[in-house]
């Protein structure tokens, strides 16, 4: 379908940040609404102009938390929203979902909403297929296949293989990130150098990655509004508009994914996000990558085009992708080095880049940078089952 | 010989795939096979995601393929795989069916790669269960 009618269409109007990193004695729900109460005050809107809500990809409580929905984030924000949605499975829908909303004339701000106490709370991000109690809930775990990081390492076991790709390689990632969270001061990295030794001398738990090859937890919240680029011109925030956007789904399970699937959620959605916005990996200033894992960001960018398979060990450095090289990747230090807000560290970074308040990190400010007009985004869902691209703008 | 039981997890039957695992009670390597199109499908499901048909019969695979992947366990992620680490987790194309996931035992992880030959071996599991795990061919 040609969405190239919606290019710039629509924009994201506001952006919620809270406290961050470690911040115990506070509840999962209280990061979502104070993102949301800072996204609302970022757009300057009043909370009854939003009339959508997303809460993004939704766990399980812990410690004393009690479980919360979408109603209770609702219900805090003192809204009675036309549409509500929340997300407990790895699929990134919610810009397809939102647009499709704001398109129909359903709803006019849709705010997305994403939070946790994971790191107080010791949430084991890769223990994820494993239940609380312990017991294991699924084919794969009679044969000791468990968690998130066992799946993606397979992906990238093949890919040492057919690509020449490894360790090596994912070292650059892990290190040009940290690089970029040594510029950010919210980011639970920052102050905190990486050396290609440390990463060599960290030992492998699920070979061939290492724990520095996977997202650590963190306490906080992140909120996004979207709206018309219309209503957006009259708002607070500098304009920042969704250029191009595309989500692609490949459900098959994580064993049943090959590495060089030329449908692959990833080449699928960014391929489409290109021709929305009509521009191609040349004209992309800086990329904000999912990064649960090292790979995930190589994987990606090789999915939308940056370099062909094969070519990762030699494109693939931190001198090209850290603070000073040609193409900046997750600028913030991403989920690896940032915290781990899933989708929405790299949306918000993005937009906070293309708007110019990036603070520290800004491009254009650190040495050997230039201000981004155009950026790509993806968030990624599952096992590489779920892409979500996404190029904005400044305008 | 006693069989050395080293697998101890419960795996969690459904009614979709207790064929399969009364299967490997009998160690025979079982996916279904769908009656109209012949698609050989794993994981279990009511409906064959080629043609939709709801028609379907169970087969028995020879246990013959190549390694697609793996990964190598230096660490535990539960209790119950703590005496088995390091341990491989390999994705195995089975010559005559799925892509299947499983373990490569009797041999060192590192004499595992990908694109090995592989055959199926029976490993002795909790209570009267057996596990299809797989070992470098002959």
């Amino acid at each position: 379908m040609d969405l190239q009618r919606l290019r710039n269409k629509y924009a994201i109007a506001g952006v919620g940040f809270t406290e961050q990193g470690k911040v115990p004695g506070r509840t999962a729900i209280s990061f979502h609404v104070e993102a949301c109460a800072n996204a609302i005050k970022d757009a300057g809107l009043r909370n009854q102009d939003i009339d959508g809500v997303f809460v993004y990809r939704h766990f399980e409580p812990l410690g004393n938390d009690y479980d919360f929905n979408v109603f209770n984030v609702a219900e805090q924000l003192g809204i009675r929203p036309a549409f509500v949605s929340q997300e407990h499975y790895c699929h990134r829908t919610w810009l397809t979902s939102a647009i499709g909303l704001l398109e129909a004339g359903i709803c006019n701000y849709v705010i997305v909403s994403y939070g946790d106490n994971a790191r107080s709370g010791r949430r084991k991000f890769i223990h994820e297929l494993i239940t609380e109690t312990n017991v294991a809930k699924n084919d794969g775990a009679a044969f000791g296949d468990f968690s998130q990081m066992a799946k993606y390492a397979m992906v990238a076991r093949r890919a040492m293989k057919e690509e020449g790709t490894g360790p090596d390689v994912w070292k650059e990632i892990a290190v040009a990130q940290r690089r970029w969270a040594n510029l950010t001061p919210r980011a639970s990295m920052y102050k905190k150098p990486l050396t290609y030794e440390d990463y060599y001398n960290d030992p492998m738990l699920i070979d061939p990655f290492r724990g520095l090859d996977a997202v650590g937890n963190a306490d906080g919240g992140r909120a996004l509004i979207i709206t018309s680029t219309e209503r957006a011109r009259d708002l607070k925030a500098p304009l920042v508009t969704i250029r191009g956007f595309a989500g692609a789904n490949v459900p098959d399970m994580a064993f049943r994914l090959k590495n060089d699937d030329e449908k692959s959620a990833g080449a699928v959605a960014s391929a489409k996000a290109y021709q929305m916005a009509g521009v191609g990996p040349e004209n992309i200033d800086a990329c904000e990558l999912y990064d649960c894992f090292s790979f995930t960001v190589e994987h990606t960018l090789r999915d939308c085009g940056f370099f062909k398979a094969g070519e990762s060990k030699d494109w693939l450095t931190a001198e090209r992708i850290g603070p000073g090289g040609s193409l900046p990747v997750n600028t913030s230090g991403g989920m690896l080095s940032e915290a781990y807000f899933m989708g929405m560290t790299g949306a918000a970074e993005s937009v906070m880049q293309l708007r110019g308040q990036a603070g520290e990190n800004q491009l254009g400010t650190v040495p050997g940078t230039k201000m981004p007009n155009l950026i790509l985004c993806t968030d990624n869902g599952a096992v590489f089952n779920s892409n979500l691209t996404m190029i904005f703008e400044r305008s | 010989m006693m069989n050395e039981i080293k697998y101890t997890l419960p795996t969690k039957i459904q009614d979709d795939n207790a064929a399969f695992w009364e299967g490997c009670k009998n160690q025979r390597l079982l996916f279904q096979k769908c009656s109209e199109c012949g698609h050989i499908r794993y994981p279990a499901s009511v409906v064959c995601p080629e043609c939709l048909s709801l028609e379907n019969e169970w087969v028995e695979s020879k246990g013959e393929g190549t390694v697609y992947s793996y990964v190598v366990f230096r660490r535990p992620f539960d209790n119950s795989t703590k005496e088995r680490i390091p341990y491989v987790v390999a994705v195995v194309e089975l010559d005559d069916g799925p892509t299947f996931r499983t373990n490569i035992v009797d041999c060192e992880p590192e004499q595992v790669a990908c694109d090995m030959r592989v055959s199926l071996k029976w490993e002795p599991a909790v209570g009267d269960l057996y596990l299809p795990m797989f070992k470098l061919a002959e």
